[in-house]
């Protein structure tokens, strides 16, 4: 069964750029985003959440892998209740063994 | 707020181990801020309704119990979501109340720029980082206040004078700190809705008038600093990072962050004229303007911890040389004079806090008009009347500018008399930067006094500090204990949260151990 995962990626804005088309081609509709924007004007985080079914989970998390290589800067990566801060390449083979086990 | 949003939320709330729950009217013993967002609302959206009537704004606020004093908005879910952080309220307030005291900023300046610091680490997951930062503020922090405590407080107070109709200065100032950061970013929603009829900055706000201001305020910064040469290299850089978001120096983010002050003081000032025309009493519009002098600076204050955590969250050890050698490089120092990680990171991270100073300078100048003419009303209330439905002065022109004058003088006033404070605050910064420098070099401190046992890293001889701290206090009979209470007590605050972020946190438990053996 294709069971419906939700996922949330909290990024700076470099890899906001890289991920977000790759993401809206693998879950087949557009991500949402949003800033985090402080009252110091910077913006802290940019976030993109969304829906993918179980399979696509898979292609979403190799998208990571290839952003965590190419050392983009992700703050946490989120799939339903299970999240990881600052992950690395293991931290993501690990979470994908959990989620498609 | 639909199922999606709210579990992007709750998941946020997670990863920042914060706790909290949508504001509902009725329901928070926080009233006034539903005729805050009654004014914000009424404000964006250009009504001349009555605000004590009107719906609330459609921003969602999220009250959030504990995390780190941070205060945002989130934009793209369905309704915007404004993050109301309890610690920030309480965070404000404390440096609030630094700035305003007789007795100097002291170590209980330094050690709440530790716990700032050491809160937004944790917020962003770096464990050992927080970690070494809040075990030196339990070093230096004299005396502790729950952040959870000092909100209810300030609420309460706030609510009391609002309800038995009387305005004191310890009321107004609670006002300011409770909502100026909501009304702030209420704000940036309106500026955001340009459909809106919401009014607009009444000066010219484009590229060449905000770059104009950061090259005066800079030339003024490097001048009282006597380092006038700084002054050139400085405007190179800002010339090259003017277009960049990701600096403290983007025209972009400066022109929205000077809308947001003049509507959210425009909002806030709205706010109280409401709050107190309710209850058919006057208060003191001086004393609004002083407490938002003080607040845009505690503001910007707060962000720039948030800011230091963020830019110096990895060891040097694990980055690469390129990313080590851009991470290091300082405006003042080119790399071929220093041969010192330690020294090289502390300049580069004083660059952040002249860009800090500046920007803060430059921003504050595009509300200073609208303080002026808030002074002068005050002042002066008949210098102004409503004759159909328009504006009008009731005074010639040469007694208005004698008048504005007046108020341009007090306002000025009020950024003489705080900014010592202010500064001592920024020099306690800079001390904390120097420990961040540290931090990330991992380098042992280099006097022999801060590291008695000799450890050959900062963290192991910061806790080696604190074992020591403790040690002198327990020998220190009733007070000494009575102390190492008050420490046990804030330890465990910090260690619930290490816990609500799932984070490792050995020393503490360590400490824990340590003091109530």
């Amino acid at each position: 069964m294709n069971t419906i995962k939700k996922y949330m990626v909290r990024c700076d804005q470099d890899t906001y750029d890289f991920l977000k088309p790759e993401l809206a081609r693998i879950a087949g509709q557009e991500p949402r985003t949003s800033e985090v924007k402080g009252l110091g004007g910077a913006i802290e985080a940019w976030i993109i959440a969304g829906t993918v079914g179980a399979n696509a989970a898979a292609a979403l998390l190799k998208l990571i892998t290839e952003a965590i290589n190419l050392r983009k800067a992700i703050k946490s990566v989120r799939i339903d209740d299970k999240e990881i801060s600052d992950p690395t390449e293991e931290d993501i083979e690990k979470l994908r063994r959990e989620i498609t086990s | 707020m639909n199922d999606f949003d709210l579990w992007m939320v709750q998941s946020l709330l997670q990863s920042k181990g914060s706790s909290g729950a949508i504001y509902e009217q009725g329901k928070d013993m926080n009233i006034l801020l539903q005729l805050l967002l009654a004014v914000g609302h009424q404000f964006s959206s250009g009504s001349t309704e009555n605000a004590q009537n009107t719906n609330a704004t459609n921003a969602t606020i999220y009250m959030i119990d504990d995390g780190a004093p941070e205060f945002f908005v989130l934009t793209g879910f369905s309704e915007p979501v404004v993050w109301y952080s309890k610690s920030y309220i309480a965070k404000y307030l404390t440096y609030r109340n630094l700035i305003m005291t007789e007795e100097g900023i002291g170590t209980i300046g330094t050690a709440n720029l530790f716990e700032t610091v050491g809160s937004f680490y944790l917020s962003t997951g770096n464990a050992s980082f927080a970690q070494t930062c809040l075990i030196q503020a339990l070093i230096e922090m004299p005396t502790y206040t729950s952040d959870i405590d000092l909100y209810n407080l300030l609420t309460e107070s706030a609510h009391r004078s609002y309800f038995h109709g009387q305005s004191s200065q310890e009321c107004d100032s609670g006002m300011v700190a409770l909502y100026f950061g909501l009304a702030h970013e209420i704000g940036h929603l309106c500026d955001k809705d340009s459909t809106s009829g919401s009014q607009t900055h009444p000066k010219s706000v484009d590229d060449n008038d905000i770059l104009n201001a950061l090259l005066k305020a800079g030339k003024e910064y490097f001048n009282a600093s006597l380092l006038p040469h700084g002054y050139e290299p400085w405007a190179a850089k800002l010339e090259k990072e003017a277009g960049n978001v990701s600096s403290m120096l983007s025209l972009a983010n400066l022109r929205s962050e000077i809308k947001a002050d003049w509507a959210g003081f425009q909002i806030l000032h709205r706010f109280m004229e409401s709050a107190y025309n309710f209850r058919g009493i006057t208060y003191n519009k001086k004393v609004l303007v002083s407490e938002i002098v003080i607040g845009v600076f505690v503001i910007e204050l707060i962000q720039l911890c948030q800011h230091i955590a963020k830019v110096n969250n990895v060891r040097f050890s694990n980055l690469s040389d390129a990313e080590r050698e851009a991470r290091l490089s300082s405006l003042y120092a080119p790399l071929s004079m220093v041969d010192d990680n330690p020294l090289r990171a502390s300049l580069a991270t004083n660059d952040i806090l002249i860009d800090f100073a500046i920007s803060h300078w430059a921003r504050i100048q595009f509300l200073k008009p609208t303080l002026s003419t808030v002074v002068l009303l005050h002042l002066f209330p008949e210098t102004y009347k409503v004759q159909d439905d328009m504006v009008i002065t009731t005074v010639e022109s040469s007694e208005l500018d004698r008048r504005m004058e007046i108020a341009n003088v007090n306002v000025e006033g009020y950024f003489q008399f705080y900014f010592s404070a202010c500064m001592n605050l920024l020099y306690r910064l800079e001390d904390v930067l120097c420990f961040v420098s540290h931090m990330v070099t991992n380098s042992p401190l280099p006097l022999s006094v801060l590291n008695s046992a000799g450890e050959s890293n900062f963290d192991s001889a910061i806790y080696g500090n604190f074992v020591t701290h403790i040690n002198r206090l327990e020998s220190a009979g009733e007070a000494g204990r009575t102390r190492m209470r008050e420490i046990a007590e804030r330890l465990e605050e910090y260690a619930a949260a290490f816990r609500r972020r799932g984070l490792e946190n050995s020393w503490m438990i360590e400490a824990g151990r340590r003091l109530v053996r």
